[in-house]
């Protein structure tokens, strides 16, 4: 009876919102709000506004910069959380399962993690410092920094991470990180602009397209540094086992 | 041409979605996702947002598959009745 | 232009044919081991032989060296993939099909 009753629901539910749905304007179309307002003036004056080829990017960072500054925020605010629940790492060492267990990784997979896991560090510092011409930016480039990270600290152990990107060194590079965002914004006051814009009129204008590429290029950085840092510490928290007695 | 390829990725999204859900494996259920993943990842560069793209299939295909992996992997595998 | 198209029409159908054999293989075979076999190599074959397809229609561009860095990379860690799987699998003791070995009176 209770299954009926929750069944009932849901098709109610989902005839309520296909109804809705189907009187909702088609994609594309002409008629739509955004595409009479919004979206023609991104396309026709993004790249003279903002500096960046890629519209999205100049959308991202500057049209919206509020936005992406709440994100980065939710970002870091998820890494405390999990930091809170977990715990950072101890001084000495750190251990994960695969440290503790008695059979090695495999060589094969590590002669290919050796050959793969540098290009894919290649194609992320590409892929950050290209954003505003190309498809991609900071958080991709910072995921994909994660991944390869990821994928060697799975086959070379937690120890071998740990002792390549300390504590000591993560800290301050997801403070930085998160400060840059902030910093580039209190710039914009400064050069007597608005908060997140990167125009600067105080300065003279022939400067002005240099300034503006440059404090772009310094937060897909920041995004890029603080997004890989946080995967990391996340990565990290999970794998750590406590005073090294072997789970599962 | 165009609206076969659509129809068939929306129709492997609804499968891999619904199958995800349905599994009583965990592990099954989180490879399934990021399978699920992957193709979103297809249908976000069909509507044309490579970024978006790029961000689903390294945010969700590998990163939270490997999350997901290793929080299985300290708990338990078996969904419970 | 015609000869390009249809050598590489050619490829992309036999690189479509090893995926439909090592789909198939995949459901059908017994154990991890036997499957590991359709999965890799197959996949391995087919993708490769659907990326040269590609590069052969796309003709001499800079796609076609982005088409070849994908080949390489399907190359390595699709055969690094299988080994690790069937590695742990060996490892974990995961059960052989026994039903080929034993022999019938």
């Amino acid at each position: 009876m209770k299954k009926f009753f929750s069944l009932l629901f849901i098709a109610a539910l989902a005839i309520l919102l296909l109804y809705v749905v189907s009187n909702m304007p088609g994609m594309g179309e002409e008629d739509v709000p955004t595409r009479q307002n919004v979206i023609p003036r991104y396309l026709e004056n993004a790249e003279e506004e903002t500096g960046t080829e890629n519209v999205i990017t100049g959308v991202i960072l500057n049209y919206r910069g509020y936005d992406t500054m709440g994100e980065v925020t939710v970002i870091f605010t998820g890494l405390a959380a999990v930091i809170a629940i977990i715990g950072r790492e101890r001084r000495g060492k750190n251990y994960a399962y695969t440290d503790l267990s008695e059979i090695a990784s495999s060589v094969i997979v590590r002669i290919a993690i050796i050959f793969l896991a540098p290009l894919i560090l290649l194609f992320s510092f590409y892929t950050i410092l290209h954003g505003d011409v190309s498809p991609g930016g900071g958080f991709q480039g910072g995921a994909i920094i994660g991944a390869s990270l990821i994928i060697f600290t799975t086959i070379f152990g937690l120890w071998e991470s740990t002792s390549r990107i300390p504590q000591k060194l993560r800290f301050p590079l997801e403070g930085a990180a998160l400060l840059s965002f902030f910093s580039v914004g209190a710039i914009g006051i400064i050069g007597g602009g608005n908060f997140l814009t990167y125009t600067l009129p105080r300065l003279t204008t022939s400067l002005q397209p240099a300034v503006r590429t440059w404090l772009t290029l310094l937060v897909e950085i920041g995004i890029g540094v603080g997004g890989a840092m946080v995967f990391i510490s996340i990565l990290f928290a999970l794998l750590r086992e406590e005073g090294g007695v072997v789970g599962y | 041409m165009d609206w076969v390829i659509n129809l068939v990725l929306i129709a492997l999204l609804i499968a891999t979605a619904v199958s995800a859900i349905l599994a009583r494996d965990l592990l099954a259920a989180v490879i399934i996702f990021s399978c699920y993943s992957m193709i979103m990842a297809l249908m976000w560069q069909r509507l044309q947002a490579p970024d978006l793209a790029f961000t689903e299939a390294a945010v969700g295909a590998g990163v939270t598959t490997v999350f997901f992996v290793i929080t299985i992997f300290k708990t338990r595998r078996k969904e419970e009745r | 232009m015609m000869a390009r198209d249809i050598i590489a029409g050619i490829l992309c159908a036999v690189g479509t044919f090893f995926f439909i054999l090592g789909t198939t293989g995949l459901l059908r075979l017994p154990d991890v081991f036997s499957r590991l076999h359709p999965s890799t190599k197959c996949d391995t074959l087919g993708g490769c032989s659907v990326l040269i397809g590609l590069m052969v229609h796309s003709g001499f561009s800079f796609d076609t060296l982005k088409l070849l860095l994908i080949v390489a990379f399907l190359l390595v860690s699709s055969a690094t993939c299988g080994h690790a799987i069937g590695r742990s699998a060996f490892v974990k003791g995961i059960p052989i099909w026994k039903k080929g070995l034993e022999r019938e009176e």
